[in-house]
């Protein structure tokens, strides 16, 4: 997709002009109020449903296991961030300096506290895998919903409302950002290796010398922090959030971005977040056959992408620049490549056109 | 002290006795074969001494170590690797990233380093890219680097398996059937690629085969087995020529070839 030929380095740029260069763009419609309120919050929702996305892609597609949990996850980073601003942090949040420093903070601090959580999911995954891990990280999802509702603090099943309104635009494209960069890095090194070492084959991980048991509750652990850190960006723009808000169904739909995006690439994942995200909005003048138009796009998805949409292709910067080589490419196979190939077809195909015309 | 020594190591499997009472001292710089007919209990053998398997009663020990519980990863660390016989790669990694995969011990830096890719990590990074570049030009698979695992061809999925157990610095190799499948010119291949990685490394092998002609070339001790219970150990002369061997095993093939 993003792609520059330069012939010196053989790296590719293009990405790194169009992430800062799509941030003024948006930044600049949402300031002069081209993109209304309404579209303005569908793309912040975007950023956050492709932060979990791409967190869950660290579980399902790079290490290789199973869940069904991720809004369990989400749910315990927006219960804590959203506790912490709305009954530490509000008295403190006089100036912009101020507020974002702690929001920021409480971010963190719910992050945490869900990567805890992570932690204590993350076990189960050691003895049992497929289907049954599944199984326990569905149930886990429903545990923590429901333990929101009997804890007092957390409003029980009336929820939280006024969290102050501190998510905005700046602050969900940079994370998305940073997120991203955070996970490139994680895996493009050993530890990012042994998570793929899982997913190929754990006994042959395991006799390479690599403690799997390790790599599987890092994945979790990580993978949780970040979805937490999507759940507190997530209930401090949405400012009320209850315990059906993080129910089975919106597990599920992390597992179907994910996996209509392309699992096993970052990139994907956010952009299935994306477009499955918007489709349903785009929707909307159906009314309720929406609700039929949606799966059946889905189930068109799978039936002629298996692999995702945009199979497992990263942007450019996710690579460092480094091209696809031609094997990479035939492998990753996504909905670009296709586009491309039909492309040039179309042109090699004119191009004989005329060639016989000149004859 | 011996590398890797077993001490009248015994399995169960329910009732079934898969192998009973194996006894093994490794000799450095050796190449040891163990041989048997089908389902004699050699794999069985392979993964106890790799620790995929705690056997029933018996101590298994490397460098003195007693290993008996420990997970497999640390057998690795103690300079054990093997490959396996139902080819079991990394398959949707490319062939340089199977080595480098198993170049984790080679990694000495922390998870925050890698997080900021810092001048350290980006250093080991290198280093763990050369060296994985040298061992593929080694088993002269460094055309292939960017192929993915399993789009290899058979032979060199095979040698890029012992390529990447000898990524992990390994002080004893473990073969399982390497030559498994091969055709005889594959096989002549192979044995050069085991006698050049027994000249250019500090090794001692491990091998399991059933290419007789393979195993009487190259090996300098063999223990025969059958059944689970050894029942023939020493040079490729003698075992060629113990009754016993011959009756269980080497007859038929005799039989077969004559």
């Amino acid at each position: 997709m993003m792609k520059i030929k330069n012939n010196d380095t053989n790296k590719t740029y293009l990405s790194y002009i169009v992430v800062p260069v799509l941030f003024f763009v948006l930044y600049y419609l949402i300031q002069t109020k081209t993109i209304n309120m309404y579209w303005r919050n569908i793309i912040l929702i975007c950023g956050i449903n492709g932060v979990v996305a791409m967190s869950l892609n660290l579980i399902n597609g790079i290490t290789g296991q199973s869940c069904l949990g991720q809004a369990g996850f989400m749910s315990v980073g927006a219960y804590v961030s959203a506790m912490l601003t709305k009954n530490v942090f509000k008295p403190y949040m006089t100036d912009t300096f101020q507020t974002y420093a702690l929001f920021v903070a409480a971010l963190i601090i719910g992050g945490l506290a869900a990567g805890l959580i992570g932690f204590l999911i993350g076990l189960p995954s050691l003895r049992l895998r497929g289907d049954y891990l599944a199984i326990i990280t569905l149930g886990f999802g429903e545990m923590i919903r429901v333990m929101w509702r009997v804890v007092p603090a957390a409003g029980r099943a009336k929820g939280i409302n006024s969290i102050p309104k501190v998510t905005n635009f700046v602050s969900v494209y940079i994370i998305v950002f940073l997120v991203m960069l955070i996970f490139r890095n994680f895996t493009k090194s050993s530890y990012g290796r042994s998570c793929i070492a899982v997913r190929e084959n754990e006994l042959a991980g395991e006799t390479m010398g690599i403690n799997t048991t390790a790599a599987k509750i890092r994945a979790f652990v990580f993978a949780a922090i970040v979805a937490g850190i999507g759940g507190g960006l997530y209930s401090h723009l949405m400012t009320f959030i209850n315990p059906d808000t993080f129910n089975s169904a919106k597990s599920t739909d992390y597992v179907l971005y994910l996996y209509t995006g392309g699992v096993g690439s970052f990139s994907s994942a956010l952009l299935g977040a994306i477009i499955f995200t918007i489709i349903p909005e785009i929707l909307r003048f159906m009314g309720e056959w929406r609700l039929v138009v949606y799966p059946l796009v889905l189930i068109l998805t799978m039936i002629y992408r298996p692999k995702g949409l945009f199979g497992k292709h990263e942007f450019g910067f996710m690579r460092f620049g480094e091209k696809e080589n031609e094997y990479e490419k035939e492998e990753n196979a996504g909905i670009l490549m296709l586009i491309s190939k039909a492309v040039k077809s179309l042109l090699n195909g004119k191009k004989e056109k005329t060639r016989k015309e000149a004859q | 002290m011996s590398l890797l020594e077993a001490e009248n190591i015994s399995i169960e499997f329910g009732g079934l006795k898969a192998v009973q009472n194996f006894n093994l001292k490794l000799k450095d710089h050796e190449l040891f074969s163990i041989i048997g007919p089908n389902g004699a209990g050699k794999t069985t053998i392979f993964n106890m001494l790799t620790g995929i398997y705690t056997p029933t009663s018996g101590i298994v020990k490397m460098n003195d170590v007693v290993m008996n519980g420990k997970k497999i990863h640390e057998f690795t660390h103690m300079g054990i690797a093997r490959t396996f016989q139902n080819i079991r790669l990394f398959g949707a990694a490319s062939v340089l990233e199977n080595l480098t995969i198993a170049m984790q011990s080679d990694a000495k830096y922390g998870l925050f380093d890698s997080l900021l890719r810092t001048s350290k990590f980006k250093a080991r990074e290198k280093e763990i890219k050369e060296n994985a570049r040298e061992l593929l030009s080694f088993f002269e698979l460094d055309k292939k680097e960017s192929f993915l695992a399993k789009n290899l061809p058979y032979g060199e999925q095979r040698k890029l398996e012992i390529a990447r157990a000898m990524a992990t610095h390994p002080k004893v190799l473990c073969l399982d059937e390497p030559a498994a499948g091969m055709n005889p010119s594959e096989v002549e291949d192979l044995i050069g690629i085991i006698n050049k990685i027994r000249s250019s490394y500090d090794i001692t092998i491990i091998l399991i085969e059933h290419h007789m002609n393979m195993v009487m070339a190259i090996a300098d001790r063999i223990k025969v087995i059958e059944f689970g219970i050894t029942i023939a150990e020493g040079q490729p002369d003698e075992i060629k020529n113990d009754p016993k061997v011959i009756e269980a095993y080497l007859g038929k093939e005799e039989e077969q070839y004559a």
